[in-house]
């Protein structure tokens, strides 16, 4: 039904006029439509205009979640008057450099509230958006390979299933039965005794969920504006009142941080220091090959997740550099270990060759939980620490982020995820929840 | 210290005395393999500014530490001693006849200094011939180029995946040899790989 | 991938050492009379500096000594190593992140 979304929509490099109300719908009509104008006709998914002086939000980062916050602010609160600020292009950050994964097995009530909103809203958001964000639910495996693993690994289902979130607990034999690839003999270097399964977990086109937010947005009215980075807050008391740019001053009373890595170098220009610390995750894809690997599985203990593209492309994730970094780069032997591993775990990937590899800065909360949440400033907010787990989240941050801004109060959903919890030590310590070292 | 009637290398299960004698007639071979198994092995730590330290040490067979970073001494035939770190050293001592490791102890008596022996815990492995260096330039950051890695230089660093103290030994005729130290648990897995990455150049196990 | 001057065995490859954070912290003097708002502040706040930072780094698969590194987090160069106990260098204070 959603083929049309399948065309990459043009990023705007020129200023356009264009109306921004008069989204053009894409269905299989307009397909057809355009089919005799040559595809010609179609109109740029979002509008680049210059900034004006004063909004009433400005969201400084134009990746998912910030992308997200904008639309959910004009959809769910009236707020169309809002800028997004991006230092270069939206959805270029870890946006466009994760490995897509979307699940909601997390520990904790307080998480699992928070990724089980985002996952059921990832499962309207293709028809929502009017967008093909190629969402895939074709189920997310977390392995065990020790007793140990499986103890942790039955108490984390348990957890999850009474929050009422699906996750089963699969045998060797199960896991081999669904993906015969894997290396399930009790001689391999990291055995496999069990994994837990979420079926309704799995992957979406990480691009498309920043451009479909970002076409959603700009329908609303919302201004998205590429290549302006923030340099500098305007502060008159204990209220912000804008944010110096590239471009120039642009004046708001209220301003959201969805920066990721660079979270904490934008709080410092108001003067707020975050516990965040900014590291280089790792990513990579092979050559493409045929549908071989039918779900994601990824693998706490050898910290190696992977999955399979649409494009046939294996997409790998280790964990993070230990050393902190803002240079979207890592060091070769992180990925040298990581591909050691997988190759113990899928003997049959050791003859794919890797096509591309690249870093992004993710920015580690001393509890590895999100931050989002108002700050000492008013009418400054701050949507940061997602760490290597962002992505997933990225319906739920927007939309939560979106309900605290435009009340100047959190929705219960990230009540819990404030500054000062590292304050009052009520931590949510998801350490745990990924196959990411941190 | 263990019995030596008990006394196994961490490469026994290798028969490389078998394989020795399999490659007895190997003509040109580029590298040359063989383990130095059983050496005792002490690590050493003092101030080398103390002069007691210093002077007790001489008093053991003349032992004479080296203080320059990644530098090794030799005291005649049998014994090496291998800058570790500022107060932290590595003897190694292959004459078993004479072990070292009592003596050391008793001249240390009532100095600042720790004697321990770690032989057990490791093995050696020696490569040697023409290509040797570049066996080792596959799966080592160091820079091993002849001119500065020097025979006397030693180094901890990482080969492969495990940790490993490489030393390059003198050599009259500059044919390249190398003594690799490694933790037994890792012997096996470090002479597979040095196996692996010789092949291309005809290697030869050489056994005593 | 970098290499970071030891400053005891020399130049070596960044894969032989480990990072290990923020250098020059300061363990409370009176950790029972810190208010939460102190303590949470010596625990869990750091300058992640983006920019010139110093940090402690160890020579793990080599001499396995600790030591100090300045920096620059937006190019991983390694500008100056001192050992632990050290102050830090005063000539980089002057270059502004």
């Amino acid at each position: 039904m959603y083929l049309c979304g399948l065309l990459e929509p043009v990023p705007c490099g020129l200023s356009d006029t264009m109306l921004s109300k008069s989204m053009q719908k894409y269905s299989i009509y307009a397909l057809l439509r355009n089919a005799l104008n040559f595809h010609e006709n179609w109109h740029r998914a979002w509008r680049s205009p210059a900034p004006k002086p004063e909004y009433d939000v400005i969201i400084v980062g134009g990746g998912g979640h910030g992308l997200a916050t904008a639309y959910y602010l004009a959809k769910e609160h009236g707020i169309t008057n809002i800028a997004v600020l991006e230092k270069g292009w939206i959805g270029g950050g870890n946006t466009g450099r994760n490995t897509t994964i979307i699940r909601s097995n997390y520990l904790w009530d307080e998480s699992a509230a928070m990724y089980e909103k985002s996952l059921q809203l990832f499962e309207g958001l293709s028809q929502e958006l009017n967008f093909n964000i190629m969402f895939s639910q074709r189920g997310v495996m977390n392995l065990a390979h020790s007793l140990s693993d499986m103890r942790e690994l039955k108490r984390r289902v348990n957890a999850i299933r009474l929050n009422g979130i699906d996750s089963e607990i699969l045998t060797t034999i199960q896991i081999k039965e669904l993906l015969p690839i894997i290396n399930t003999s009790p001689q391999s270097r990291y055995p496999i005794l069990g994994a837990s399964l979420q079926k309704r977990a799995g992957i979406a086109r990480h691009d498309a969920v920043a451009w479909g937010y970002a076409r959603g947005a700009d329908s609303h009215g919302v201004d998205i504006i590429q290549n302006c980075e923030v340099t500098g807050m305007l502060r008159k008391g204990g209220c912000i009142t804008g944010v110096e740019t590239t471009k120039g001053i642009i004046q708001a009373p209220k301003i959201g941080i969805v920066a990721a890595g660079h979270t904490s170098v934008l709080a410092a220009m108001a003067g707020i220091r975050l516990p965040l610390n900014s590291y280089p995750l790792q990513a990579m894809v092979s050559e493409p090959i045929k549908p071989i690997h039918p779900c994601v599985v990824m693998s706490n203990a050898v910290h190696v997740y992977v999955s399979q593209s649409d494009k046939g492309e294996m997409v790998l994730g280790a964990g993070i550099d230990g050393y902190h970094s803002y240079t979207q780069r890592g060091s070769f032997h992180v990925v040298e270990g990581q591909l050691g591993a997988l190759c113990e775990l899928f003997p049959i990937f050791s003859r794919l060759r890797l096509v591309r590899q690249w870093g992004g800065i993710v920015d580690i909360s001393p509890d590895a939980s999100p931050i989002l949440s108002k700050t000492p400033i008013k009418g400054f907010y701050i949507n940061g620490g997602w760490g290597t787990g962002g992505f997933k989240a990225t319906p739920g941050s927007g939309w939560s982020f979106a309900h605290t801004i435009a009340r100047d109060e959190p929705h219960e959903l990230n009540a819990p995820f404030t500054l000062d919890r590292f304050v009052s030590g009520a931590l949510i310590d998801e350490h745990g929840a990924a196959a990411v070292a941190h | 210290m263990a019995n030596l009637y008990l006394k196994q290398s961490g490469l026994a299960h290798l028969h490389l005395g078998a394989r020795a004698l399999a490659d007895r007639n190997r003509t040109d071979p580029g590298v040359l393999m063989r383990e130095l198994p059983t050496l005792e092995m002490i690590n050493l730590r003092g101030d080398p500014q103390n002069s007691y330290f210093t002077a007790a040490l001489k008093s053991v067979n003349g032992i004479i530490l080296p203080i320059i970073p990644n530098t090794f001494n030799c005291v005649k035939d049998h014994t090496k001693i291998l800058w570790l770190g500022p107060n932290e050293w590595l003897i190694i001592n292959s004459l078993s006849t004479k072990p070292l490791f009592k003596r050391l102890c008793t001249s240390m008596k009532k100095l600042h200094s720790a004697v321990t022996e770690v032989g057990d815990g490791k093995t050696t492995i020696r490569l040697s011939g023409p290509n040797a260096r570049q066996v080792l330039s596959k799966g080592c950051s160091l820079d091993l180029h002849s001119e500065e890695f020097l025979p006397g230089h030693c180094a901890q660093t990482i080969l492969g995946r495990s940790d490993i103290v490489v030393s390059r030994m003198p050599d009259a005729a500059n044919i390249n040899i190398f003594d690799i130290t490694v933790a037994r648990s890792y012997a096996a897995y470090t002479w597979a790989w040095l196996e692996d990455a010789a092949q291309e150049f005809e290697s030869q196990v050489i056994f005593f | 991938m970098f290499l970071i001057n030891c400053p005891y065995c020399g130049p070596r490859e960044e894969s032989e050492f480990h990072p290990a954070g923020e250098a020059h912290l300061k363990r409370p003097a009176n950790p029972e009379k810190l208010s939460d708002i102190e303590w949470a502040d010596y625990l869990f706040m750091r300058q992640n500096t983006k920019g010139i930072l110093l940090e402690r780094w160890v020579h793990r698969h080599g001499c396995r000594r600790w030591f100090n590194v300045a920096r620059d987090t937006r190019t991983n160069k390694v500008l100056h190593v001192y050992q632990m106990g050290d102050s830090p260098p005063t000539q980089l204070k002057h270059i502004k992140p």
